[in-house]
C-alpha cells in the first residue's frame, strides 16, 4: 500500500487516532505520516496531554440537595386523602362565609368577601379543568413512552432505563397532583387574604360594638 | 431513583467542568434534571439515554453560560467541599482553570470528546454541528490553551 496522508488528511483523523477510534488501516496511514511530520507530531502530543489532564479529574460527590422532596417523595398523606382534606378545608371556608353571610347586617366587607369567593370558585374551576387536562395528557405521554419502549430493541440497560422512566413519569404525576393542590390552597389563601378578613368580619358581625372600639 | 443516581454524579461533574464553579454547577444540574423530566416523553428510545441526556445538558449549559456572560459575572474557579483529598482537588482546579481559558463552544466539544468519550458522530448529533466543525473546535481549543499556558509562564517569569 503506497498511499500517504497529507497533513490535512492526518489532521482529520488525529483526534480519533489519539482516542484509538481508527480502523487498523487508517491508524497505519496516520502512523506513517507522523513518522515524517513534526507538525502533526506536536499536535498529537498536545492531544495526549489533554487526554492525560482529563484522566486526572477525580469525580466529586454531588452536594446534597432536596431533589426527592422537590420532585419525587410522595407526601405522607395518600393522594385521595389529600384531596379530601383540601376540598374539605375549601368547603369549610365556604360554609363559614355562608354562615356569616346569613347574619345581619350585610356590610361592605361581607359583600367584598363573597364577591371574592365567587371569583375564587370560578378561577379554581378553571384551574382544576386545566390541571385535569394536563394529567390526562401526561397519561397519554406515559402510554406512548411505553409503546415506544416495547418497540425499541431490548437491550438490558435500555429496559432498566425504561422501567425507571415509567416510574419517573408516575412520580411526575404525583408531583403534579400535589402542585395542583398546593396551587389551589395558594389561591384560597391569597384571595381570602390570610383569613384575617374573616376574623375581622366575625368581629363586626358577632360583636359589632366590640369591633368598633 | 436509580436512573438519577446513575447519572447525577456524571452530570454534576460535567457541570463543574463546564461552569468552573460549584454554585453554578448545582444550578445547571437542577436545571438539566428538570429539563430531562419535562422532556422524558420526547425520548424516542432509539439512541442511548446518556446521549439524549447530554444533548439536553449541552443545551441547558450553553444557555446558562450565555446568561452568565450577559450578566458579565466574573468566573470564579473554586471548589466547594466534596470528599476528594486535596491533591485530587488541585488537579480538578487545574483542569477547571484550563477549561475556563477556552470559549464555551470549544469547552463543550472538549468535554464531550475527552471527558465523556462520545464519538464525533454523537457529538455532531448532540450539538447540531458537523463533525468537521467539532474537530476544528478541538484544534482551536488546543491553540488557545497553548497560548494561555505560554502567557501564564511568561507572566510568572516576570
Ligand atoms: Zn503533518
Amino acid at each position: 500500500m503506497k498511499t500517504e496522508y497529507s497533513c490535512e488528511q492526518c489532521g482529520d483523523r488525529l483526534i480519533e487516532f489519539a482516542c484509538e477510534e481508527l480502523s487498523v488501516l487508517e491508524r497505519q496511514l496516520v502512523d506513517r505520516h507522523l513518522a515524517r511530520c513534526t507538525g502533526c507530531q506536536s499536535q498529537l502530543t498536545e492531544l495526549w496531554e489533554l487526554q492525560r489532564s482529563a484522566s486526572e479529574w477525580s469525580d466529586q460527590r454531588v452536594p446534597g440537595w432536596p431533589r426527592r422532596e422537590l420532585f419525587f417523595e410522595p407526601s405522607p398523606w395518600p393522594l385521595r386523602i389529600q384531596w379530601v382534606l383540601s376540598s374539605g378545608s375549601f368547603a369549610m371556608l365556604v360554609l363559614v362565609v355562608l354562615i356569616l353571610a346569613w347574619q345581619e347586617p350585610l356590610d361592605d366587607q361581607l359583600q367584598s368577601i363573597t364577591t371574592r369567593l365567587g371569583d375564587l370558585e370560578s378561577s379554581s374551576e378553571e384551574y382544576l379543568a386545566g390541571a385535569v387536562a394536563q394529567l390526562r395528557q401526561d397519561q397519554v405521554s406515559t402510554n406512548q413512552l411505553l409503546a415506544r419502549s416495547l418497540m425499541a430493541q431490548s437491550r438490558q440497560e435500555r429496559r432498566e432505563d425504561m422501567a425507571e422512566l415509567v416510574r419517573l413519569m408516575d412520580g411526575l404525576q404525583v408531583q403534579r397532583q400535589q402542585d395542583t393542590e398546593n396551587n389551589l390552597q395558594y389561591l384560597i389563601s391569597t384571595q381570602i387574604e390570610d383569613r384575617r378578613d374573616i376574623e375581622a368580619l366575625a368581629r363586626t358581625v358577632w360583636y359589632p360594638q366590640g369591633g368598633k372600639q | 431513583m436509580q436512573l438519577i443516581d446513575r447519572h447525577e454524579g456524571r452530570l454534576y461533574n460535567y457541570c463543574l467542568r463546564m461552569t468552573g464553579n460549584a454554585d453554578d454547577a448545582m444550578d445547571v444540574l437542577q436545571d438539566v434534571l428538570l429539563s430531562v423530566y419535562r422532556n422524558l416523553a420526547t425520548f424516542r428510545g432509539d439512541g442511548s439515554f446518556g446521549g439524549w441526556m447530554f444533548r439536553i445538558a449541552s443545551f441547558r449549559c450553553a444557555d446558562h453560560l450565555r446568561r452568565r456572560m450577559r450578566r458579565g459575572q466574573e468566573e470564579d474557579v473554586e471548589i466547594a467541599d466534596g470528599c476528594a483529598p486535596t491533591q485530587q482537588l488541585d488537579a480538578n482546579r487545574e483542569i477547571q482553570q484550563m477549561l475556563q481559558s477556552i470559549s464555551d463552544e470549544q469547552r463543550q466539544v472538549i468535554e464531550l470528546k475527552f471527558f465523556q468519550n462520545f464519538t464525533f458522530e454523537e457529538i455532531s448529533g448532540q450539538l447540531g454541528i458537523s463533525t468537521n466543525t467539532a474537530k476544528s473546535r478541538v484544534y482551536r481549543a488546543l491553540a488557545s490553551m497553548r497560548k494561555s499556558s505560554e502567557a501564564s509562564v511568561t507572566g510568572e517569569g516576570q
